[in-house]
């Protein structure tokens, strides 16, 4: 089963989890991401994230698609947020089954790295006197 | 013939508009179409090395010539996550 969201509401991370996963799964791993609290030592107040969102929902489909096929995997979820996300709150869930531990780590790696490096979402620092997109920094 | 440009994060902030329609001569790039954004909102677009490029929700490089209808998109790199 393959679960591709993003969603401007908090994500619900244990109702994630416990929806994920088969009977024939010994492994359910997640992954979650989370505002760091500063930002080479300047205070974030929290995070604006933007996406284009048609595009990045086929990025993360095609993520989950080539985890599937490249590990025995059940299921793959991969949620990101959009809008404002405060410090302690997921900007992204990803979870994957497995029989075996070491087929679902490997997948989660996969994915969380190649998100990181091609579906189209953007994360904005909002400190108390300003604001920066991360991108302008690369 | 007439091509949706998109902008998004920094490279919208820089151009000015998030979504705007140009009027370009047929087989026009990509990359042509970058430089008539640049004509109109800011030569600094142009000289972004690390601008990324999409055409109908797909990864494009410079080249790719456009067709009527087109949606390109021009964003700087990604960082979600």
């Amino acid at each position: 089963m393959k679960t591709i969201r993003l969603q401007n509401d908090p994500i619900e991370c244990a109702a994630a989890l416990a929806a994920t996963g088969t009977v024939e799964d010994g492994a359910v791993l997640s992954f979650t991401g989370t505002p760091r609290r500063d930002s080479a030592g300047r205070p974030v107040e929290h995070l604006f994230y933007e996406a284009y969102e048609g595009m990045a929902l086929k990025e993360m489909d095609k993520i989950a698609d080539e985890a599937l096929a490249a590990w025995p995997i059940t299921d793959c979820l991969i949620i990101h947020r959009t809008g404002r996300v405060d410090p302690g709150q997921a900007s992204i869930l990803i979870v994957v089954s497995a029989r075996h531990r070491d087929e679902g780590f490997a997948a989660l790696r996969f994915i969380i790295d190649t998100v990181k490096k091609t579906v189209p979402i953007w994360k904005k620092e909002v400190y108390i006197d300003g604001s920066e997109w991360v991108s302008d920094r690369v | 013939m007439k091509i949706k440009i998109k902008a998004f994060a920094s490279v919208k902030d820089l151009c000015g508009f998030s979504e705007r329609e140009f009027d370009l001569p047929e087989r026009t790039t990509a990359g042509d179409a970058v430089r008539r954004v640049a004509q109109e909102c800011g030569e600094i677009i142009a000289g972004l090395d690390s601008l990324l490029l999409a055409v109908n929700e797909e990864y494009c490089r410079g080249d790719r010539v456009l067709a009527e209808n087109d949606v390109l998109a021009l964003f700087p790199p990604v960082s979600g996550g």
